[in-house]
């Protein structure tokens, strides 16, 4: 579990753009790796007793079996969703990094049938895969970070918080608003053995640490120049070099590919689960292959072109779906279940 | 069982077949750039001088005029960088592929008139490499592009090993695109790129080798200055630019040739009690002799070691003086990045005095030569 929730964090690390903030400076990006970790903990306090409680399915289930249909439904458009608009993000990266000049709509469809295939195995495989990816990725940023480091300047960086508090919390709750992963916390509870809500903490832990560490990094090698570029890590990758090794970026791409992959496939199989269970189905190929074509059309909906994407996660749609499936449906749900348990009580 | 492996069949099909499938490029289909060189024509037109392996005559076996040569020269027009590019396509039927370029040469008037169009196509072009080398061309870029250095040479690789260690002074002047930018774009800094130029061979007169001739420092106010070699030396040691040098001192021993092995330099910024800033330049090099060729070198006592080493120390420190009297305390250009640093560390006190011009800065330059001997010259005799 930690592992698959540190690649699905990461893969922002990856893909951070730089927000429209003018007042927002290069030192504040350091800083915001802890403001989020902390603000998204804050966002994230409905759903502990969601969690302790067996999870959202269950505590639906308590109150109405018609209320954990839509609730299901809700969650299962969230998560195809997420889904979209990660493979939205795989998509934009092809077009406008990798190969800009080739067919990336054979190239998506490819990524989204090994996602469904995933998917489809169930979560113990993608889970396997995401473990022996953690330490191979963990290996690979240390190495660019180590390579990285030669050309850091710390003249690059400008102070954090230079034009006050309020850029770096605006953009840590953008930047939290786009976490679905504490609503994925109350579907997946049931499914993973040991110290659950210790090893989310611990993943999300681990990406604030390792996303300070490489903010630190882009601001000081690349300073002004790394906020003119689309893909800031990336950007990181191209100049840094060992030796004769001189395309690091070949390492963050092949990494990227397989984040995105993980991500994708975690919440195929989160949203198909979570109908499976809300429906009392099983469900087959077809209906996974349903699911990844909502995805698929999502993806080519969003991300016709960067400003299009852009304009999309900066909604306030976006927030809105936040708010609502982390902290106001998980608060309505635990208030709901203490009304009926305190009725229940009281006709015995 | 079945079902899944009949379902491997099309992905297998799609794994064989499928990188031949849509728009693919072919290796030969490409136009491989190995410098490029922007002007602007009297008519306010952006010309491109591409230098390019002529991946054409070697493919055909072709050895007419050009066809000993490993690269070609091509010339391209446009209103702005991207439209001249868009022109090798449809020119030459090729499609550039800038991942190999290894410099862009700015002409005289576009650095002055145009810098900002001039970079705009390459810090968005997703193949073009962030770290690619950046150089100003005193007169027009083309005629270091153009230049002929020879058959079986690419001239794109000759200014770039010229640019990462200059003979004379065996200084590097390599500044990559994205750390120009970084300091254009920055509104503490002054950006600076090295001036290039062509001069006479001195064996064969035909031949216009390309040469540094010092750095063009961009201010702040939009005003551009050049700085000779003296100067720029000390320019790229302080900023780390470079981390070999050679120095030349005289002593009443004699002249000594010290090269550097290691340079650290630590700028340490402080504010006394009248919150004005305070920075103190510390630098420690260590040089190696390497007594070649010379007999009564041999015969260096450690006393003229030391001597020669204060002395080291005492013409650098003076030329770092000269060069922050000149540029930083008499023209306002901030080279040293002392602003950057000071509103790092003081970053209430910087917002207030960022409205004046200069930050009234009293700076000290200490220097450390220590020199060791290494004889290996003689050792290989």
């Amino acid at each position: 579990m930690l592992a698959i929730l540190f690649l699905c964090r990461i893969i922002a690390l990856f893909t951070f753009i730089t927000p429209d903030n003018k007042n927002f400076v290069n030192g504040d990006k350091i800083i915001l790796p802890i403001v989020f970790f902390f603000m998204c903990l804050l966002f994230s306090l409905p759903v502990i007793p969601i969690v302790n409680n067996g999870g959202m399915q269950a505590c639906a289930d308590q109150i109405s079996k018609k209320y954990s249909a839509v609730i299901s439904v809700f969650y299962f458009c969230v998560f195809i969703w997420t889904a979209g608009i990660n493979a939205s993000r795989f998509s934009l990266f092809i077009g406008s990094v990798m190969f800009g000049n080739e067919n990336r709509l054979l190239m998506l469809f490819v990524f989204l049938f090994a996602c469904t295939f995933a998917a489809v195995k169930g979560i113990e495989p993608t889970g396997r895969t995401a473990s022996m990816l953690l330490f191979l990725l963990i290996a690979s940023l240390f190495f660019v970070g180590i390579n990285a480091y030669g050309n850091f300047d710390k003249a690059d960086i400008i102070p954090p918080f230079y034009n006050g508090t309020s850029p770096v919390l605006a953009v840590a709750f953008h930047s939290v608003t786009r976490t679905l992963e504490a609503a994925a916390l109350m579907f997946m509870c049931d499914k993973v053995n040991g110290k659950f809500l210790l090893s989310s903490l611990g993943g999300l832990a681990m990406f604030s640490v390792t996303a300070c560490i490489f903010f630190l990094l882009i601001a000081g090698v690349t300073g002004a120049f790394g906020d003119t570029q689309l893909f800031q890590l990336y950007t990181l990758t191209t100049v840094s070099g060992f030796g004769k090794i001189e395309r690091l970026d070949t390492i963050i791409i092949g990494f990227w590919t397989l984040c995105a992959f993980i991500k994708t496939a975690f919440f195929i199989f989160l949203a198909v689960n979570t109908v499976e269970n809300s429906f009392s189905f099983k469900a087959n190929g077809l209906f996974y292959g349903c699911s990844a074509a909502a995805v698929f059309i999502i993806t080519l909906l969003t991300s016709a072109s960067s400003s299009v994407f852009s304009n999309i996660i900066s909604s306030p749609f976006y927030e809105g779906i936040f708010v609502f499936s982390v902290s106001i449906i998980p608060t309505v749900t635990v208030l709901l279940n203490k009304i009926k348990n305190h009725k229940r009580k009281l006709n015995t | 069982m079945k079902k899944y492996l009949l379902s491997l069949i099309p992905l297998f099909l799609l794994l064989l077949f499928g990188c031949s499938a849509g728009n693919t490029t072919e290796i030969n289909d490409r136009l491989i750039i190995e410098a490029i060189g922007i002007d602007i024509t009297g008519k306010d037109d952006f010309r491109i001088t591409v230098q390019a392996l002529d991946s054409i005559s070697s493919g055909s076996g072709d050895t007419s005029a050009n066809g000993d040569n490993i690269t070609r020269s091509y010339c391209f027009y446009g209103d702005t960088v991207a439209d001249a590019i868009s022109e090798i396509s449809a020119k030459t039927g090729l499609i550039p592929l800038f991942s190999q370029m290894r410099i862009i040469l700015l002409g005289e008037k576009v650095v002055r008139e145009k810098l900002n169009e001039a970079l705009d196509y390459f810090i968005r072009e997703n193949t073009a490499r962030n770290d690619v080398l950046i150089a100003a061309a005193s007169g027009e870029a083309k005629d270091i592009t153009d230049a002929d250095l020879g058959s079986n040479i690419i001239g794109g690789k000759i200014v770039e090993d010229i640019l990462y260690s200059d003979i004379s002074g065996n200084i590097s002047y390599a500044v990559p695109l994205y750390k120009f930018i970084s300091r254009l774009l920055s509104d503490t800094d002054c950006a600076y790129c090295p001036l290039m130029s062509t001069i006479a061979d001195e064996v064969n007169k035909e031949f216009r080798m390309p040469a540094v001739s010092g750095l063009l420092i961009f201010g702040n106010d939009g005003n551009i200055i050049f700085v000779g070699k003296e100067q720029s030396k000390t320019v790229l040691l302080l900023n780390g630019v470079s981390d070999k040098a050679l120095f030349t001192v005289k002593t009443d021993d004699g002249i000594f040739s010290l090269r550097t092995a290691d340079i650290k330099t630590k700028i340490k910024i402080t504010a006394d009690e009248n919150d004005m800033p305070f920075i103190q330049i510390t630098r420690s090099i260590k040089c190696d002799l390497t007594e070649y060729e010379s007999k009564k070198n041999m015969s260096i006592s450690e006393k003229m070691i030391q001597k020669a080493a204060r002395q080291c120390a005492d013409d650098i420190t003076q030329a770092d003086a000269e060069m922050l009297r000149l540029l930083y305390y008499e023209s306002g250009y901030d080279i040293c990045r002392t602003n950057a640093l000071f509103r790092l560390k003081f970053p209430k006190l910087y917002k207030l005095s960022a409205h004046k011009k200069n930050l009234p800065v009293q700076t000290t330059v200490t220097v450390n030569v220590t020199i060791r001997r290494t004889g290996r010259e003689i050792i290989k005799n």
